[in-house]
């Protein structure tokens, strides 16, 4: 028997999550079905998740309908291919974990095993030199992908570098136009059924705002599914020790390429340099550069970490740096009685793998596909919760591989890192790799290209190589790097394809 | 163990595979390891072999290297597209029919005979599935709206269109094959490919000392084979009897009480149907493959219920003039560790499920990919075969619960001893038809051997008590989505139209 619709969806809190939040229900939801209501304080900041994302906010936009060239004028992004890690396996190191494989299956054989096959052959090409991503990104250069692709591009794909607040405003506007009534003001008080379910929040105002399903977007405070409700937070600091992180944005400095039309030229890549303590990142976008130095605050002081920070700035600071706490974990239930926790109130990754955004729109969509009657079943909450704990341990497991897989000995922190023990399945994931190059498809990441460039070279290639002439896997792979080499020349420079984009979305 | 701390091991290139067991089974591992490890000088032999004065295909009461006929879910197209064989010449060398349903009769007290069709896509009514779309308009029937059911019901035959229409083209048939010419086929693709078969007895096996692998059969002949790698299909008491002793099995029979099978040929001249069908019985399930000249009709039972003769009385009834009945003894299981040592479980040393639509063969095809995915040097790296065996045993468990819920699992007061209520069912199921009759959804899994759709057509037939439906459809118009339906059935009866009668 079907139960009453929800009638009146209440979002609490603004920012990234809140806002990608409300334009994927007011997309979906038709306004005859219910109302949509997002509270947000302009007192109470945003912590701007993800200026660095992953290829899946592009299907995000689709689905929304945002076209590309408007997306990209009004979040001022840039493209991203990937991200270079520079001193993570030993210091003096880099790597580049690219969008999409290497090289391309050949006989049935991954790719990679025929690099390592190469390897053991005396050859010493990296494995980046096999992918399309890495290359162009080096080359400051964007693989323009057309229907017909050329199989050395395997499964490229490409991201973007954003101002996470100009994507919250535009999606606000978007949001606002579909129908999502804005409050502004704070919550003060959070009024329950005598079942627990959320009746209502109050605001300072004295406004009382009724609803039947309460999303909640507030951050660290998560207000409703931990103050209220008191949801427990499962603690992964033990594998995921960094817990603050110190950010200012910077001004360009002419960077490395020189892109055809005089403009400043920007990598087209995110870049993840480890420190003594934590590690830095560097976020290229169209008008400054995010820069954030993530530690530990137990293995370094705010100033220490700060003074790391603002001493290897790429160009002259935009504003005081600002530290912000978190720690690792998820809440054990995402979804409680008619609170559903999406963005930093659900749980919090670090940024190391650019995947804030991606998490806030797992968590939307999820609850799109399972979206509630006032019935509000066990069934559907236990398939939400089962489902985002599953991606929080795939993401969780392939950042904890970057900082367990290390020889770096400098410090307390590295030490810790290394010799920390690590979760089941990532000790099982690990083994298969170092012992054969074997890989899961359904792990998040791109495994061979993080293991290898954390100086994980597998004990034995696929034994099937063994069966193959040298010579011929030798000119498999120096045919595959020319032809990369080739398709490099026909790439637009990144910078010029920004800057076509901007001028299609001024005609 | 740890990945750090990895012992050093030889691992060096696999160059010679026997695989124990000339059936269907054995020849079609043999194809797929030819083609996928083709250009590599691996020596492959078929040992079509006595171990002692055991007949080898006979080597266990659940082989089925008798079956006339077997019954293929479409995963079958996947694996010989992957080996490089098209559709087409797989149906005319297997001497295959197609089918595009499978009827089951007597399975539920509200429907007495009913058709799943083979839908790999389901229309939309404004971005919301169909079922979805039945429910909100109290729509319990959805035969109607399924082309490859209807087909199947009509006696047509319903060949996938070849184009982006998802009516048309959006279903995967099924299909029967002719047993004796599949195994002519892969034994003349496996030779063509250099395979070998020899047959003779095995006398003994040696070892290595060190690690216990299989090293070479020795033949009474007087020969050896060395074995890198062995692929026992000799069944689980058969050539490998000691070491699959040591395998690990997942017994079925808390489950599927069935541990008997009593099968019979009916020679006819009628048309032959293209659909499989299954009947519920007091004694327990009747199978039935239709063939142009045959039927062959199957009866799984549980003989602390029911004797062979009442089994057989029962199996008449559906055959009255048909040839001499064979009777088999059945073990439901299937082993989590398809990989031990150097030794690769096939057919039934892997496991047996018997009347589930995911028959062997195509179990068996999933493994030889899966283990072309993860192919071993001669070390056989335990982490490796660890993975292996957690891929193949998933599918075990899926086909395991498909199967469950399609022909075990009765809603409500079951009609036979043997049905099973949720709550016997394994959590997984249980969680599955949970979420389905609380709104009709049913979560995605990635590389699945039951496909999203697959689960929501047979749960739409077999979980009545529905909740929900997909909340959205409340602010659409009911007309139009009445509507959308007319034409989707307008649609399908164009489809229809088209097809030409079954034989």
């Amino acid at each position: 028997m079907q139960s009453a619709n929800i009638e009146h969806i209440v979002i609490v809190g603004g920012g990234t999550a809140g806002w990608m939040t409300a334009a994927a229900l007011a997309n979906r939801l038709p306004q005859k079905l219910c109302r949509i209501t997002l509270v947000e304080s302009d007192v109470i900041g945003t912590v701007g998740v993800g200026e660095s994302t992953i290829p899946h906010i592009r299907q995000f936009n689709q689905t929304l309908g945002i076209d590309e060239a408007t997306f990209i004028k009004k979040t001022h992004a840039t493209v991203k291919l990937g991200i270079k890690f520079n001193d993570w396996g030993n210091i003096g190191d880099s790597y580049f974990h690219p969008f999409g494989e290497h090289g391309e299956i050949t006989q049935g054989i991954d790719f990679h095993q025929y690099w390592l096959k190469a390897r053991s052959l005396g050859e010493t090409y990296g494995l980046e030199q096999y992918s399309i991503a890495a290359m162009a990104g080096f080359a400051g250069k964007f693989p323009l992908s057309t229907s017909n692709k050329p199989t050395v591009f395997a499964d490229y794909t490409y991201s973007y570098h954003i101002d996470a607040s100009a994507y919250a405003a535009f999606l606000s506007d978007y949001a606002q136009q579909r129908g999502v009534q804005r409050i502004e003001g704070k919550v003060v008080k959070v009024n329950q059924h005598l079942n627990d379910f959320v009746q209502s929040i109050t605001l300072e105002s004295g406004q009382t705002i009724e609803g039947d399903l309460f999303i909640d977007c507030s951050g660290f405070k998560a207000l409703l599914i931990d103050g209220t409700l008191n949801t427990p937070y499962l603690d992964w600091s033990q594998w995921l020790p960094t817990d603050s992180a110190v950010a200012a944005p910077c001004e360009h400095a002419p960077g490395d390429h020189s892109s055809s039309k005089g403009k400043i030229a920007l990598q087209p890549y995110t870049q993840a340099t480890a420190r003594v303590s934590g590690w830095q990142w560097q976020i290229p976008l169209q008008h400054r550069i995010g820069n954030g130095h993530v530690f530990t605050s137990a293995f370094l002081s705010d100033q220490h970490a700060t003074d790391i920070l603002m001493n290897s700035l790429p160009g002259k600071a935009l504003a005081n740096p600002k530290i912000l706490r978190f720690k690792a974990g998820r809440r054990q239930y995402s979804w409680q009685k008619n609170v559903v926790a999406i963005g930093l109130s659900s749980g919090f990754l670090e940024p190391l793998e650019s995947t804030s955004i991606y998490l806030i729109q797992l968590g939307v969509s999820k609850l799109l596909e399972l979206f509630p009657d006032k019935a509000f079943r066990q069934a559907e909450m236990n398939e939400y919760n089962r489902s985002i704990c599953q991606q929080y341990e795939l993401i969780r497991n392939f950042i904890i591989l970057h900082f367990h897989v290390t020889k770096r000995n400098d410090s307390p922190f590295w030490d810790y890192c290394r010799n920390m023990a690590i979760p089941d399945e990532l000790q099982h994931l690990l083994t298969l790799f170092a012992e054969s190059g074997r890989t899961d498809l359904a792990q998040f990441g791109v495994w061979p290209a993080v293991c290898i460039g954390q100086n994980i070279i597998p004990q034995h290639y696929d034994a099937r190589l063994d069966n193959i002439d040298a010579e011929q896997i030798k000119q498999l792979m120096a045919n595959h790097r020319h032809k990369i080499q080739s398709m490099l020349a026909t790439f637009p420079q990144a910078d010029d394809y920004i800057q076509e984009l901007l001028t299609r979305g001024t005609r | 163990m740890s990945w750090s701390n990895l012992q050093p091991q030889e691992n060096s290139a696999i160059k010679n595979i026997v695989i124990l067991g000339a059936d269907i089974i054995g020849w079609c591992a043999a194809v797929g390891l030819a083609r996928g490890l083709q250009g590599q000088q691996v020596n492959i032999t078929v040992l079509d072999c006595l171990l002692n004065e055991r007949p080898l295909n006979q080597p266990s009461l659940t082989q089925s290297a008798n079956e006339a006929v077997i019954h293929c879910t479409a995963h079958l197209f996947d694996f010989h597209r992957l080996l490089g064989i098209q559709d087409k010449q797989l149906l005319v060398n297997g001497s295959a029919k197609l089918c595009s349903a499978t009827q089951l009769t007597n399975f539920s007290a509200q429907h007495s005979d009913y058709f799943i069709g083979c839908e790999n896509t389901l229309p939309n009514f404004c971005t919301v599935e169909l079922h979805q779309v039945l429910q909100w308009l109290e729509i319990d029937d959805i035969s109607p709206y399924s082309l490859s059911a209807l087909a199947a019901q009509k006696s047509l035959l319903a060949l996938p269109a070849n184009s982006k229409d998802e009516i048309a083209a959006g279903f995967s048939p099924s299909l029967n094959l002719d047993a004796k010419a599949y195994l002519r086929f892969m034994q003349g693709a496996a030779s063509q490919l250099g395979v070998k078969l020899i047959k003779a007895t095995v006398s003994d096996i040696r070892y290595h000392s060190e690690n216990g692998f299989i090293k070479q059969f020795e033949l009474d002949n007087g020969t050896t084979i060395d074995a890198d790698l062995v692929l026992d299909n000799s069944g689980p008491t058969g050539v490998l009897n000691e070491i699959n002793q040591q395998r690990p099995y997942v017994d079925c029979a808390t489950l599927i009480p069935f541990d008997k099978k009593i099968s019979t040929r009916l020679n006819i001249t009628q048309q032959a149907k293209p659909y499989q069908q299954f009947i519920a019985t007091a004694e327990g399930i009747v199978e039935i493959s239709f063939m142009p000249q045959f039927h062959e009709i199957s009866l799984y039972y549980a003989s602390t219920s029911t004797s062979d003769e009442q089994a057989q009385y029962q199996l008449r009834k559906f055959a009255p003039q048909s040839e001499p009945l064979e009777l088999k003894q059945v073990q439901y299981a299937y082993t989590e560790q398809a990989m031990f040592k150097n030794c690769f479980a096939l057919g039934t040393t892997a496991g047996y499920l018997g009347s589930s639509p995911f028959s062997n063969l195509i179990l068996c095809q999933r493994s030889i990919s899966k283990l072309l995915d993860l192919f071993p040097g001669k070390a056989c790296l335990a982490t490796n075969s660890a993975e292996l065996n957690r891929r193949i045993a998933k599918d075990y468990q899926q086909a395991l619960d498909y199967s469950l819920l399609m022909l075990l699992y009765a809603e409500g007061q079951p009609s036979f001893s043997w049905q099973l209520s949720q709550q016997q069912l394994p959590a997984i199921l249980q969680q599955k038809i949970t979420l389905f009759s609380s709104s009709g959804r049913v979560a995605s899994e990635l590389n699945p051997l039951v496909s999203r759709i697959r689960w929501l057509t047979l749960l739409k037939h077999k979980v009545l008590d529905r909740h929900g439906y997909e909340p959205v459809l409340d602010a659409l118009d009911k007309s139009n989505a009445r509507q959308f339906l007319l034409q989707l059935s307008l649609k399908i009866q164009q489809c229809l139209s088209h097809y030409r009668p079954y034989n």
